[in-house]
């Protein structure tokens, strides 16, 4: 089997319960039941996801720490010989919990930040104090000897703040930061119009994320996520549809990208009643959008079209109505006009304290 | 290079796993969200950067077991460590 042709990375959304509010949640706005998958059930998941070929877990969410047995899954994702990854808001990690995590052999953890300054980031995460209990949890994450990475949500109120977020991550020690532009799915989409930032922001962001690349190379990894409303052309999203990465969802329904739920008339299977494999390989949601086939016909004969697969297929759907549609991000989409006027919009943007924020389960 | 005094003893970072991936048999490195698929050369080197070893006697190490002449071998080498540390997956003990 090609590496291609096999599923490399699981995500393992291991509940929606979050204790943090962030307006950009990309979560879906309904999740589909609330009944988790216990346990069993997920340890199951792992070691299928294991012989499939999958070589690395990210345990999300919401807040994987909110489940007990996160510390004993993440043990069997080890014993399965999975690179595993923690991506947490910090809430819950206590120093007991942070030393057993290290003693399992977790490989990273993903602390999310939502800005460098205390203030901003408790309003935007909704909660007070959340901020200094994050600096205490990166402290913890260094002593436990786990590797430390930051993840932050850019939008119009963080991301002239770029500079003071990089030096938050040297500051901490993190070895990784991930600088990611909201991605309006989910909760988000009902936040984009005051969410977004200007285009003007947008080209400052990256000189600053280019230049300080540079200058922290071989220390701090940093990733600049793009946000695709300011570009012409679409991202590779997910490296193309059921093609390298599954999620499987808290509810155990398993899906090709983690927002995949909310496109509509795709019917999606769960590990309760299929195996991870059969899901893989023969299931009608894996196989929808695989390959070029689907594709309407300006993209079938784009040069592009095995770049960017076509981009992404939930704002397809979330934007025109239809997921087999080119993602309009892209110029020759006949609803690129959508795109653009959402990021060239100027006048009227609404204050931060319009944000809707996230109510969890 | 960042730290790769001759004294100096390169090891993978933390944050860093190298692993045969039983699908295909290759070595890989596996980091957050990313995969780097080795070649058996780039096995040999990185399996030898072990924190236990400077720079010159991870060559000699390789230089024992291959004929190629000392000077190619110890270029190609040290580029090699270099590229995996810009990547930040290399620590200096």
């Amino acid at each position: 089997m090609d590496i291609a042709e096999r599923p490399y990375a699981l995500l393992a959304e291991l509940t929606y319960r979050c204790p943090l509010h962030c307006p950009y949640c990309s979560n879906p706005v309904r999740a589909a039941e609330s009944v988790e998958l216990d346990s069993e059930e997920w340890k199951q998941v792992i070691r299928e996801a294991g012989t499939l070929g999958v070589l690395q877990v990210g345990f999300s969410g919401g807040e994987p720490l909110q489940r007990k047995d996160l510390e004993m899954l993440v043990q069997v994702a080890r014993e399965t010989g999975l690179y595993t990854n923690l991506i947490t808001s910090g809430m819950g990690l206590t120093e007991r919990r942070a030393e057993q995590l290290a003693a399992t052999g977790l490989d990273n953890i993903q602390l999310s930040f939502q800005a460098a300054d205390g203030e901003l980031a408790d309003r935007i995460a909704g909660v007070r104090n959340a901020h200094d209990q994050k600096l205490r949890v990166a402290k913890l994450v260094q002593r436990s000897g786990v590797a430390l990475s930051l993840n932050v949500v850019l939008h119009r109120f963080n991301i002239d703040r770029l500079r003071q977020i990089i030096d938050l991550a040297e500051q901490l020690g993190a070895t990784r930061l991930e600088l990611a532009n909201t991605q309006y799915y989910g909760w988000a989409n009902r936040n984009r119009p005051i969410l977004m930032p200007t285009r003007i922001q947008v080209e400052a962001a990256v000189r600053v994320a280019r230049a300080e690349r540079k200058r922290l190379m071989g220390r701090i990894e940093i990733l600049y996520v793009l946000p695709d409303y300011f570009t012409n052309r679409p991202k590779p999203c997910m490296n193309g549809w059921g093609r390298r990465y599954l999620t499987v969802n808290p509810a155990g329904f398993v899906l090709p990208c983690p927002t995949a739920w909310e496109i509509p008339g795709l019917r999606f299977d769960r590990v309760r009643e299929r195996s991870l494999a059969w899901i893989w390989k023969m299931s009608e949601s894996f196989n929808r959008f695989r390959g070029t086939e689907w594709m309407p016909d300006r993209c079938r004969s784009c040069p592009q079209k095995e770049i960017d697969f076509g981009g992404c297929r939930c704002q397809a759907a979330l934007l025109t109505g239809d997921p087999s549609n080119a993602d309009p991000v892209c110029e020759f989409s006949p609803h690129h006009r959508l795109v653009r006027e959402a990021a060239d919009r100027r006048a009227d943007r609404p204050a931060i304290d319009s944000l809707i924020f996230r109510q969890n389960p | 290079m960042n730290s790769g005094a001759p004294n100096n003893r390169p090891r993978l970072a933390r944050r860093v796993r190298l692993q045969i991936d039983a699908v295909s048999g290759n070595p890989v490195l596996l980091h957050q969200e990313a995969i780097t698929v080795l070649n058996q050369t780039g096995y040999e080197i990185v399996r030898l950067c072990d924190g236990t070893r400077t720079l010159p006697e991870i060559i000699q190490d390789l230089e024992n077991r291959y004929s190629a002449g000392k000077s190619i071998l110890s270029r190609e080498v040290l580029e090699y460590i270099e590229v995996i540390n810009q990547k930040g997956l290399m620590e200096w003990t």
